[in-house]
């Protein structure tokens, strides 16, 4: 867990050196989206930011010859890709969590009940820890540069599958939150699990 | 005990092929892998460090052999490779803090004063460092958790010629331990002439030798006389020959050679050189 710690710790480091403009410019950007009522574009420019976040530190990874100097170190492959889910965790409760507080800042300021409206949060959520469960094995498979293409393909078919579940939820009946919550835990392990057998089997790191 | 044996290790990348390489570094030795570009040395190793797969062969780092994954045989190794890989953000201060995390064994006193005796800014970020700081950072962690083997690709080349008398200095303090030892890999042969007990040199993915190297240097010596003193010596003692408006200049074997023939001492650069030479002659 040690090993893990200090992984997880390098990429926090790292998150704070080269995303803090990022987070500068994407965070008042998001709380202006979603206190202004436009939480369709404030769900797609969440994903684009968690996703933007995620791949900034593999491609520093890649860039510096850590993924290489890793393997010298006593670090299993399992942990180095860990890091990384780990990360699209902590980065969500960071991100939403300041979503949240302007949420209640404003159904405070209009005198709303403090969570009205954060229904959309699980949704926040679930698109992007989806989206990048599916994108996440490609990019430690073909690395940053040849990942790429994985990473816009599966974002249209994202978009396009979000798009045609909302009209196909207005006249069919759709899983419930409880299924597509096992759903998207089943995708994330698996994930996790298909990158570490994929980054054990790469040589050249 | 060797720190490192190698038997018969092969690697195929395509167009360019490890060829059943054998050798092995005694305990309390340094072992320089010395080779042109392109010769195969941060192929072996990549392989010995289970950065890359090997096709054949065995490798015992330690006494155990095939370990090259074995996480708890990795915090008794330390690297230092040709592009460090540290993040470039990371100040020397938070490399430690890092590193106390992932190496069970971590000496952060230790870490400390090799900071400060390699004189690295300890809040500068690692990007911002030159060639040769970089270098020095990588040897302090690598000499900060209680490491029995060092393995060094390259690690003198960015340094300037006082860094690299301090570096040889630390390596030779390194291996006053018997259970210590260093493989060390470089194409300035000079640093490895002074630092190395045994001598190896690849060419094309192929091990020319494997040798003690004060052997070596009392095997082989340069001849230098007119062509027909050279005609007139065993063609078995001569191992490479180059002709010169002045003469001619040959790579002899010592011991095949007519008692008081004189011969001049070889550098391990020239051996190095005159052997590749032979090789690409054949």
């Amino acid at each position: 867990m040690s090993t893990m710690e200090g992984l997880i710790w390098k990429d926090i480091r790292m998150l704070a050196f080269y995303c803090r403009r990022y987070l500068l410019i994407a965070l008042p950007v998001s709380v202006i989206f979603f206190l202004t009522g436009q939480e369709s574009i404030a769900m797609v420019y969440h994903v684009i930011v968690v996703s933007g976040m995620i791949t900034t530190l593999m491609s520093y990874d890649e860039k510096s010859g850590w993924n290489q100097y890793c393997g010298t170190l006593p670090c299993k492959a399992g942990q180095l890709v860990g890091a990384k889910y780990i990360m699209l965790l902590l980065l969500q409760v960071v991100l939403l969590g300041i979503l949240a507080a302007a949420l209640v800042g404003k159904n405070l300021y209009a005198g709303r009940p403090f969570f009205e409206g954060s229904g959309i949060f699980p949704l926040l959520f679930g698109m992007s820890v989806g989206m990048m469960s599916l994108i996440l094995p490609f990019l430690f498979r073909l690395g940053i540069e040849k990942g790429r293409m994985a990473y816009y393909l599966v974002f249209l078919v994202s978009c396009a599958l979000s798009g045609a579940l909302v009209m196909v939820s207005q006249e069919v009946k759709v899983p419930t939150g409880g299924i597509l919550g096992v759903g998207l835990v089943v995708l994330y392990l698996g994930s996790w699990y298909v990158s570490t057998r994929w980054y054990e089997s790469k040589e050249e790191k | 005990m060797n720190t490192i044996e190698v038997r018969n290790l092969t690697k195929n990348r395509g167009d360019f092929t490890l060829d059943r390489l054998t050798f092995t570094l005694p305990g309390g030795c340094i072992l320089g892998l010395i080779g042109e570009n392109g010769a195969g040395k941060s192929t072996t190793i990549k392989l010995l460090l289970g950065l890359l797969r090997k096709d054949e062969g065995t490798i015992a780092i330690l006494g155990r052999e095939n370990g090259e994954k074995d996480t708890l045989l990795k915090e008794e190794i330390g690297v230092v490779m040709d592009e460090v890989g540290m993040p470039g953000c990371l100040t020397p201060a938070q490399t430690g803090k890092m590193m106390s995390k992932i190496y069970r064994s971590w000496e952060p006193e230790r870490y400390k004063e090799l900071i400060q005796k390699f004189a690295l800014l300890w809040d500068k970020p690692f990007q911002e460092f030159s060639k040769g700081m970089k270098m020095k950072q990588g040897l302090a962690v690598a000499l900060s958790h209680k490491s029995k083997l060092l393995i060094l690709d390259e690690a003198t080349s960015g340094l300037d010629p006082v860094a690299r008398d301090e570096l040889l200095d630390i390596l030779r303090e390194f291996v006053t331990d018997e259970e210590h030892g260093i493989l060390i890999s470089s194409h300035i042969v000079s640093d490895l002439e002074k630092l190395c007990d045994y001598i190896a040199f690849l060419h094309k993915g192929k091990l020319l030798l494997w040798e003690e190297k004060d052997r070596l240097l009392e095997e082989y010596g340069i001849f230098r006389g007119s062509r027909s003193q050279l005609e007139a010596l065993d063609p078995e003692a001569v191992c490479h020959k180059r002709v010169t408006p002045y003469g001619t200049e040959a790579l002899v074997l010592r011991d095949r050679l007519p008692r008081g023939t004189e011969v001049s001492p070889v550098s391990i650069e020239e051996l190095f050189v005159q052997l590749v030479k032979e090789e690409k002659a054949e």
